[in-house]
């Protein structure tokens, strides 16, 4: 069983589809949607799918079949190491647990593919060392 | 066991003193009781490192040809104070630009001074008989200008609160991000590693401590401001949120430290700060100070204030220590938070195992304080 990130982008045609609810019934994915946007142009969303590695590559292959594009996402933000200070001040804000401090080392570690995209970490950083690398 | 400052400045010029960090300090402690340690040890370091908003740094930029008396004074767009003499000036680590989008500020410039790099300044006065220029605007940096010392009304703080929030809705603080409901909290201290908490009584630091300041030398020049000897103690050390605490002011030239020590912070929704890398020798002068400097994150306790309650008088919800906040998860009060660090526990460690590398190599001696710190201090309220 894994868990993967994807960015599912939708047009006017296929964002009434119940994605959920296909991935569910025929795909055996557990999904959890973690944002979603909709706009005139049709609506974007990340989305989590738990399940066999197998049965997560079905489901990517269907979604492309619908034409919704969609992207893996374990790269959200970047960090520049020569700005961060390993202060901590984005370790309790963040709601994915994707940064934890070395006990030993007392470094700042930070696991890109735990990241859900709220953009909490980036203003929260007081050196400006956390950026977007991905556009949602 | 005695020892004086002197008997020690001789080993350190011998190359035979034997320096360890506050951190090592605990375990040798532990490991061979203080008698033993303070007979072995001649010097502790300690190390801190992270927002000093109550930094700043007096500049004398040069005179120009005719000269100007600057009355306005901007910096890469942030406003250095006007008010001495003809090119003297302060800027303020919390000032910040008046440029679109912020982000920048007076701790910005002290970082970008030391890093060599080029200061955009523009100034104007009155113009007067003496100084006949109204305006100028060039390039300065670390290097064309005449002077530049930091000066740190206060830095070092003794100990200090752990921040929550009861509120619904999330708090952009000077303690950073609070999220709604005691999700987190979030405290600022290097703990057992902190110069104030490993020599509390500051029975050997005082005015004329020489220190590490910025990657460079500094001195402790006065009592810091706010100076507080009044906050409750629990194992020798003042409880952090418990009425501050004692503060140091220190001075050191800009001209020898070093970038990677003097950062300017950008703290979301507050402001500009700057984080200085502060590091004071404690010399082991007898088995008390040995003690002293033996004290662990699971002994150096802060309270947990509210603030969520916008009031002078935050609600206490109860007091943990530095071991359980470092762990990353609290309970206080039936509520569960993950804790989150503002100041670098790593740098604070860097700057104490640097300041411990200068005085084996001889490049750094101890200083007799000429005049101790205040043993009492209080602080009012403005009303
Ligand atoms: S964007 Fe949000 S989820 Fe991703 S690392 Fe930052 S705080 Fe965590
Ligand atoms: S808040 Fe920024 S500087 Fe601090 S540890 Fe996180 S990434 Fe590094």
């Amino acid at each position: 069983m894994t868990e993967k990130k994807y960015k599912l982008r939708f047009n006017n045609s296929n964002m009434h589809d119940s994605v959920s609810y296909v991935l569910v019934s025929k795909f055996n994915i557990m999904p959890n949607v973690l944002q979603a946007k909709i706009d005139g142009s049709g609506g974007r969303m990340i989305l989590s799918m738990k399940g066999d590695e197998k049965d997560i590559e079905n489901a990517i292959s269907y979604l492309g079949s619908v034409d919704i594009s969609i992207e893996l996402m374990d790269n959200y933000v970047k960090r520049d190491e020569t700005r961060c200070i390993d202060c901590g001040s984005c370790v309790s804000i963040c709601p994915s647990f994707a940064f934890e401090m070395d006990k030993v080392t007392q470094d700042v570690l930070l696991d890109t593919s735990k990241c859900l995209a709220c953009g909490f970490c980036i203003s929260a950083c007081p050196t400006h060392a956390i950026s977007l690398k991905m556009n949602l | 066991m005695k020892r004086t400052y002197d008997e020690i400045n001789e080993k350190i010029r011998k190359g035979k003193a034997v320096v360890i960090t506050a951190e090592e300090a605990v375990a040798l402690v532990k490991e061979k009781g203080v008698k033993k340690a303070a007979d072995e040890v001649d010097v502790v370091t300690t190390g801190t490192f992270g927002a000093m908003c109550s930094s700043g740094a007096f500049l004398n930029l040069g005179h120009s040809d005719p000269p100007i008396r600057m009355t306005n004074i901007t910096l890469n767009g942030v406003q250095a104070y006007g008010g001495l003499a003809a090119v003297d000036t302060y800027i303020g680590a919390t000032q910040m630009t008046d440029k679109k989008g912020g982000g920048y500020g007076g701790g910005h410039v002290i970082e970008d001074l030391v890093a060599g790099k080029k200061i955009h300044l523009v100034a104007s006065g009155p113009g007067t008989d003496c100084y006949t220029r109204k305006n100028i605007e060039t390039t300065v940096s670390l290097n064309t200008i005449n002077d530049a010392y930091m000066y740190n009304p206060r830095n070092s703080y003794q100990n200090y609160c752990v921040a929550t929030n009861s509120s619904d809705r999330t708090l952009q603080t000077y303690m950073g991000k609070l999220l709604p409901n005691f999700r987190n909290a979030t405290y600022s201290s290097a703990g057992q590693l902190s110069p104030l908490l490993n020599d509390p009584y500051l029975e050997t630091i005082g005015i004329g401590t020489r220190i590490f300041l910025g990657g460079g030398e500094g001195f402790v020049s006065w009592a810091g401001t706010q100076y507080n000897t009044q906050a409750s103690v629990i194992n020798g050390v003042p409880i952090g949120g418990s009425g501050g605490g004692r503060t140091l002011a220190l001075i050191g030239n800009l001209r020898g430290m070093d970038k990677e020590y003097v950062r300017g912070l950008d703290i979301f929704g507050y402001g500009t700060s700057l984080a200085v890398g502060v590091g004071v020798p404690i010399p082991i002068l007898n088995n008390d100070v040995m003690k002293r400097c033996s004290i662990s994150d699971a002994e150096i306790f802060a309270n947990v204030l509210d603030y969520g309650v916008p009031s002078r008088e935050r609600p206490v919800l109860g007091s943990v220590s530095y071991a359980d906040l470092r762990s990353g998860k609290i309970e206080c009060n039936g509520h569960v938070m993950r804790t989150s660090s503002l100041s670098s526990y790593k740098y604070a460690r860097k700057v104490a195992e640097e300041l411990k590398e200068w005085i084996e190599n001889d490049k750094f001696t101890l200083t007799v304080p000429s005049t101790p710190l205040p043993k009492e201090g209080s602080v009012r309220r403005l009303r």
